[in-house]
């Protein structure tokens, strides 16, 4: 009787001092100076704000870095230490966006031509596509293809789209960083496991370059299964 | 958000009862009895794929602290009660490695799990060379099987399942050693839109060192008879829970005799393939008595 108390004992200390532990994921992102309004011509005589962000080395917005801006030919277009750039003369200049983390420098560049009137990029341009992939032993591809309309950010999914209706907790998210969730935006459960369909997402300020991501991720289990990354059409 | 959770803890259930299947076909004497107080865990950081594969998971952690107890109500029909009073299964914070920061906070949930009641009845005379017996055991969803913040912790898989098995055991000495060997095959209707399963199973045993020491092999597979389809998926469970659970297990047990009707066990099993199921060993030890 007192060997099985003992074990009792054992047994009780054994599942309560069962501690939650610590798992740690690789993260690391490559820092990033994204500008999200990029135009194609600004119209001479004319000023145009270009937004800027810098994600740093998990994807996460850090508004404390500065951000400085350089133009290639300021007799053409000047542009200010907050981005604010003037079409001064005809012609073309590149303008650069540059930001210091870590001690290491991370630019992001673009030409702009001075022109009759400012134009954002070319329509055909206003849309983001990408390749769905598996990054795990669960089935996912697709092609996506992502625009805006009055009631969102429109991801339209392509019928090629087909992946396992096994996984419990299977969510789609927007991310900057393909290996994490944190800073993500949720955009709901997957429900469709194969087969064309679309979904519409909703949020302050949320543009085409807003993240970089699709991020397929099981929440029970934790784990990436796979993603998708955003990206300008060719 | 269900189903993988489910089946992952599920299946450690699963392993659970099967490594408690003790008996075989040979029920208890009236008035007779079986009590063991053990201590089960699993913890594990991966698991087979609905394809087989093998991919990582957050670190889950399952603890059972049970009693599992038969009884001979008459020399062909024993009473098995299987219940863990004590279960707890927690999972750990995910940090980023680059930020030491928590990503997902870990948690845990704590209470009683799933438990099983079975009736064993002895088709063969006692005594007879080759002992058949079948049992039919309730399982009753007495464990949380939604807890945490995502509803992804859990102590039972929340079905109340019948399973029917049949057993057929001998044994026999091989010159001073007496050995047993004992196969079961079984059918384990679940409701709740889990798929129901189809059990096969043995283990082998040798009794050495004067008698005192059981080396126990065993060998058991579950196959998932249909596949539940996902509107009828149920909610939100990983691994020893989930749905569609398949495996093939191997396992052993060493099982010592201190006193004349008193021992201490140890065990271990883990999955050698499967579908949503845990790719970890799961381990147990207790302390038994026969009256």
């Amino acid at each position: 009787m007192k060997t099985a108390l003992h074990l009792l004992s054992f047994c009780l200390l054994l599942s309560l001092t069962a501690c939650i532990g610590d798992d740690f994921i690789d993260d690391s992102v490559e820092p990033e100076v994204r500008i999200t309004n990029t135009i194609d011509s600004l119209q001479i005589g004319t000023d145009f704000a270009f937004e800027v962000t810098f994600l740093d080395n998990v994807g996460r917005v850090d508004n404390d870095v500065p951000v400085s801006w350089t133009s290639s030919d300021p007799e053409i277009i000047s542009v200010t230490s907050f981005g604010v750039a003037t079409a001064l003369a005809s012609g073309s200049a590149t303008l650069t966006a540059t930001a210091e983390f870590q001690s290491e420098t991370y630019h992001e560049d673009f030409l702009v031509h001075v022109g009759e009137s400012t134009t954002t990029i070319m329509e055909e341009d206003e849309r983001r596509v990408g390749t769905i992939r598996t990054t795990s032993s669960y089935r996912l591809e697709g092609m996506f293809e992502m625009t805006t309309s009055d009631d969102g950010l429109l991801i339209e999914v392509d019928d090629t789209y087909i992946t396992t209706s096994a996984l419990p907790g299977f969510y789609l998210y927007l991310s900057n960083n393909p290996n994490s969730i944190a800073n993500a935006i949720e955009i709901g459960e997957v429900t469709v496991f194969e087969g064309a369909h679309t979904y519409t997402v909703q949020g302050d300020g949320l543009g085409l370059d807003t993240y970089g991501y699709l991020l397929y991720y099981c929440k029970p289990f934790n784990i990436k299964v796979g993603d998708g990354k955003i990206e300008k059409p060719e | 958000m269900t189903f993988l959770y489910r089946t992952l803890l599920s299946i450690a259930f699963t392993l659970t009862s099967l490594s408690l299947a003790a008996g075989g076909g040979w029920p208890q004497p009236k008035g007779k009895g079986f009590l063991k107080l053990s201590e089960w865990w699993l913890i594990s950081d991966q698991h087979y794929t609905d394809v087989g594969g093998l991919d990582p998971n957050i670190t889950i952690g399952v603890f059972n602290t049970s009693l599992y107890a038969e009884y001979g109500l008459t020399d062909r029909i024993t009473g098995v009660i299987y219940f863990p009073f004590f279960s707890r299964t927690y999972q750990n914070n995910q940090i980023s490695e680059v930020t030491q920061e928590i990503i997902v906070q870990g948690e845990a949930v704590n209470g009683i799990g799933d438990t099983d009641i079975s009736l064993k009845f002895g088709l063969s005379n006692p005594g007879s060379p080759i002992a058949v017996a079948t049992t039919l055991t309730l399982g009753l969803p007495l464990g949380n099987d939604s807890g945490g913040s995502q509803g992804n912790l859990q102590l039972g898989d929340g079905e109340f399942n019948q399973m029917i098995l049949l057993d057929a055991g001998t044994s026999w000495q091989v010159g001073s050693v007496p050995m047993y060997a004992n196969a079961y095959t079984g059918y384990n209707n679940k409701t709740k839109g889990f798929s129901d399963e189809f059990r096969i199973g043995g283990e082998i045993g040798a009794n050495l060192l004067n008698k005192r020491l059981w080396l126990i092999g065993r060998l058991n597979v579950v196959d998932a008879l249909e596949e539940t389809g996902s509107d009828t998926r149920p909610p939100g469970a990983t691994s020893i829970f989930a749905n569609n659970t398949q495996f093939t297990s191997v396992g052993a047990e060493l099982s010592y005799n201190i006193g004349d009707n008193w021992g201490v066990s140890a065990g271990y099993a883990t999955a050698v393939s499967g579908r949503i199921i845990f790719a970890s060993p799961s381990y147990t030890a207790g302390v038994f008595t026969r009256f």
